[in-house]
């Protein structure tokens, strides 16, 4: 009982948004009623278009994530390691960072074409940031005393790295895999939306060409959806790989 | 007796050795970068450019007047006894790398075409923008600066007063927590498509999304914030006579601020994104209208100097951010002063 | 200057009643009985110290007699009437300094004339308290830029403002180097002495009990139960050496159940 009562909240909206529809209170063109969603839901779903869809976007959204991420995570840990690669490109990456990354999406399209390309650019880009600064912050705010102790101990820089730095940087990584993994959906969104002929942004820009508001509610539940698996993934695997850690253990 | 102490004295002031000649010497940095500056001028003045560009004696001009000036300003340093700003004197090494970075992008595309033409702008063609399409490119600043204000303001302050709320009042946490977190991991760009239906203007619905950008990390943080302050800190206040009002005003919020402060930073950067994005779908004015219309004509040197002048801005409303931070926040930094 | 706050009382301190009381926490359904049948009557002016083992409910009964919390079972009056919420008369000083960061020493200080309304009309009293623990000079500086020892102070201050006909002192210099802590001890008996208000003394060092109180009452394990009540007739000031209180000294730690070999 105790736990059902805050999706009251919810589903007494959705209620009143289902009467509301049906009193034409709210005009279809503005929010289709729930059932409607449902319905546009299960068509999209027969019809195979919605699979597809989700299948590419997801592929989309990953490919562009290992690759700004990987790039991200390297750089971060060089620069968090080495002195003279940090001075030689930190500050122009902070310089560069300032540019909100979806204001090259124009640029972009007359880079690239609106191929495969532009998107994982675009989503790589996004992603690279969070990851590369965390990264960053978590190498530079590993314990001195740990380094140092095991130096003393005559632990190889290798062993270092991997027994030391690495886990210690651990915690502020995940912190920016986070923020990634947000960045990389809203990316995603936007660049299928202006500019593909496939995905859900796609299906939603196609929806709204044909005014078919359902199908454009059903493509934001999908990408909520998707956001929520993917941030849950990331949690998951936060807990499992920093249990050491006091602030994660009591959850 | 008294040699002992004076011995003592002498060895106080050990501890603290003569001040040295504090000003500083010369500034042979400055110098070598009028040199460079002036190289750069001659590289863009001499060498022959690949095709006609409109403003390569005005780029020429300018870098050789920043060689003057440096030149200038190095010498007197020196013959008059007068110290450069620090501020400037610390800048000294980027303002040589800045030269030479732009005589080399002037040597790889207006020069040479290593780079390939219509893809990478030479700085001549970006000066030109600025010299020849200033009106509509300050127009576009105008019209985001206004709209992201509009967006920004309304999220920052419903998002600050609705966290608030939660953070403070168990009830209202009880009901919103499900609310937040059905909406939270949508990113406020999947809105775009519905919020051009739902709303009566395109001008309108980007407001609208600007705030939520903005709206849901504001209330996120400024909740943490506000659930996070060091119940003995009510304690003190209600034992001395506090009202709600009170212990809301003047304990909650001013204990959260620094947590409300982050969310504005990251309400701030989503904010950003979301500015270009509607306007590049919706409104047909500001810095993402102007950047599709460049990539309509295939303008890359209008586009590449709108991309300038918009980390210029938002680099400097990031830092707008950050004084008003520090001087908010003045009790929270290590610094001593009265 | 100083007047006002120092010198002789014009406010008698209050008269406690603590009566019959028994309190538990409720830990996630299960009970932590806390506080056990505790009766305690403290006259207006004594300095009573209450002394027990770590964790058996010591702060939980001052808490109860500053109306931060009301008590499971029995009662608690203040000047015979009933307590039923924190008010300025009865002022809770803390372990933790709790300044609050954002506010300079003086807003610190100022805080419960600011919290009731009197700031604008009794604003002098601020500079008075702080001259009071001297640190006029701090006025302006922010909580980060104290010591343990002048962030403790200035919570005194914050205390003494109010004129409180009750002090309630929660291990206040428990978390001082001992030095300071000896200087403090002085300092308090002696404003006590001035001011004439009624103060509970929570601390867990039986030398401080000692020193500084009229009457020590020894509490046991939690659940606690007032285990000896102990009046001390040495004259302030006193001296650590002092022949009685060694042997009162000796006593009190046996009650706590450390029998001193030394
Ligand atoms: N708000 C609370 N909720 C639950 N348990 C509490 C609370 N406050 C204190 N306790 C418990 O009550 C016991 C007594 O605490 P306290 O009065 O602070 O002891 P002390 O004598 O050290 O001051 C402790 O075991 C503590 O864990
Ligand atoms: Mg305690």
């Amino acid at each position: 009982m105790k736990r059902a009562l805050p999706w009251v909240v919810p589903v007494v909206i959705l209620l009143a948004w289902q009467a509301a529809s049906q009193f034409g209170v709210l005009r279809d063109q503005i929010m289709p009623a729930p059932t409607a969603v449902a319905e546009a839901f299960w068509r999209v779903l027969r019809s195979g278009e919605l699979l597809r869809d989700i299948e590419i976007s997801t592929w989309r959204a990953f490919a562009g994530f290992a690759v700004g991420g990987g790039i991200g995570f390297a750089l971060g840990m060089l620069n968090g390691l080495s002195g003279l690669s940090e001075k030689l490109t930190d500050s122009t990456l902070q310089m560069v960072r300032n540019i909100p990354h979806l204001a090259l999406i124009p640029l972009v399209i007359l880079w690239f074409g609106i191929g495969e390309e532009a998107k994982l650019f675009l989503v790589a880009l996004g992603v690279f940031f969070p990851i590369y600064v965390n990264t960053l912050h978590g190498v530079r705010s590993v314990d001195r005393q740990l380094l140092e102790m095991a130096r003393a101990y005559g632990m190889s820089e290798r062993a270092i790295f991997w027994r030391v730095v690495f886990p210690g940087a651990l915690p502020s990584i995940f912190v920016g895999l986070r923020y990634g993994l947000g960045i990389m959906w809203l990316t995603l969104i936007v660049a299928e939306t202006i500019s593909a002929s496939s995905g859900i942004g796609f299906m939603a820009m196609n929806a709204r060409e044909f005014m078919m508001v359902d199908v454009v509610v059903v493509s934001i539940l999908i990408y909520a959806l998707l956001g929520k698996l993917a941030d849950s993934i990331a949690r998951l695997l936060e807990r499992t790989c920093l249990a050491w850690n006091p602030v994660y253990a009591d959850v | 007796m008294s040699s002992a102490s004076s011995v003592e004295a002498d060895r106080s002031y050990a501890d603290f050795p003569p001040v040295e000649d504090v000003r500083a010497g010369f500034w042979h940095v400055g110098l070598a970068a009028a040199a460079t500056w002036a190289l750069a001028a001659v590289v863009i003045q001499m060498l022959p450019d690949i095709d006609d560009f409109e403003r390569t004696d005005l780029l020429a001009q300018i870098a050789g007047g920043i060689a003057a000036l440096l030149l200038v300003a190095t010498l007197a340093e020196r013959l008059f006894r007068f110290t450069l700003p620090s501020k400037l004197r610390e800048q000294g090494a980027w303002l040589v790398l800045i030269s030479v970075v732009l005589a080399a992008w002037e040597l790889v595309t207006a020069k040479y075409t290593i780079l390939p033409r219509p893809f990478f702008a030479s700085p001549q063609a970006l000066l030109e923008v600025f010299t020849d399409d200033y009106p509509r490119l300050w127009d576009s600043v105008w019209h985001s600066v206004l709209l992201l204000a509009e967006g920004y303001t309304i999220g920052a302050i419903v998002g600050f007063i609705f966290g608030a709320a939660v953070g403070w009042s168990k009830a209202v946490g009880y009901w919103a927590h499900p609310v937040l977190r059905l909406i939270g991991p949508l990113p406020a760009t999947a809105w775009l498509p519905l919020a051009f239906f739902a709303f009566p203007s395109s001008h309108s619905a980007s407001e609208f999304l600007i705030a939520l950008a903005t709206g849901f990390p504001v209330t996120v943080l400024t909740w943490s914030g506000v659930a996070g302050v060091n119940k003995a800190y009510y304690d003190v206040a209600r034992t001395m006579g506090a009202n709600q009002r009170f212990l809301i005003t003047k304990v909650a919020i001013p204990a959260a601020m620094p947590s409300v402060f982050v969310g504005l930073f990251m309400g701030l950067g989503s904010s950003f994104s979301v500015l270009v994005v509607a306007e590049m779908m919706g409104v047909k004015s500001g810095l993402g209208w102007y950047l599709q219309w460049a990539q309509g004509w295939a303008a890359y040197a209008n586009m590449y100097a709108a991309l300038l002048v918009m980390a210029l801005m938002c680099t400097g409303l990031i830092t707008v951010l950050f004084r008003l931070r520090d001087r908010l926040l003045a009790w929270q930094k290590g610094l001593v002063q009265w | 200057m100083v007047g006002n706050l120092a010198e002789a009382p014009v406010l008698a301190g209050a008269a406690i009643d603590v009566r019959d009381v028994s309190h538990r926490f409720d830990l996630d359904g299960k009970f932590l009985p806390v506080l056990s049948r505790i009766s305690l009557q403290v006259a207006p002016g004594e300095l009573v110290a209450l002394l027990g083992p770590s964790g058996c409910g010591k702060s939980t009964l001052l808490r109860l007699v500053a109306g931060l919390e009301p008590p499971t079972v029995g009662s608690v009056k203040a000047d015979g009437v009933e307590i039923t919420r924190p008010d300025p008369s009865r002022v809770v000083m803390f372990q933790d300094p709790t300044l609050y960061p954002w506010r300079t020493v003086r807003a610190n200080v100022s805080l419960g004339l600011e919290a009731r309304g009197l700031l604008r009309s009794q604003g002098h009293r601020v500079d008075e308290a702080l001259q009071l623990v001297g640190l006029t000079h701090f006025a302006t500086a922010y909580p980060h830029q104290l010591s343990g020892g002048m962030a403790q102070r200035v919570s005194l201050a914050r205390a003494l403002v109010n004129d409180p006909k009750l002090l309630l002192l929660d291990e206040p210099l428990g978390k001082l180097d001992s030095m300071t802590r000896v200087s403090m001890q002085k300092e308090l008996v002696s404003l006590w002495q001035r001011s004439g208000f009624t103060a509970l003394l929570v601390t867990h060092d039986v030398d401080e009990a000692l020193f500084m109180a009229n009457r020590v009452v020894v509490l046991s394990d939690r659940p606690a139960s007032i285990v000896a009540d102990i009046t001390i007739d040495q004259p302030f000031p006193r001296h650590r050496g002092d022949a009685g209180l060694t042997d009162l000294r000796r006593e009190i730690l046996g009650l706590l159940g450390l029998d001193v070999d030394w």
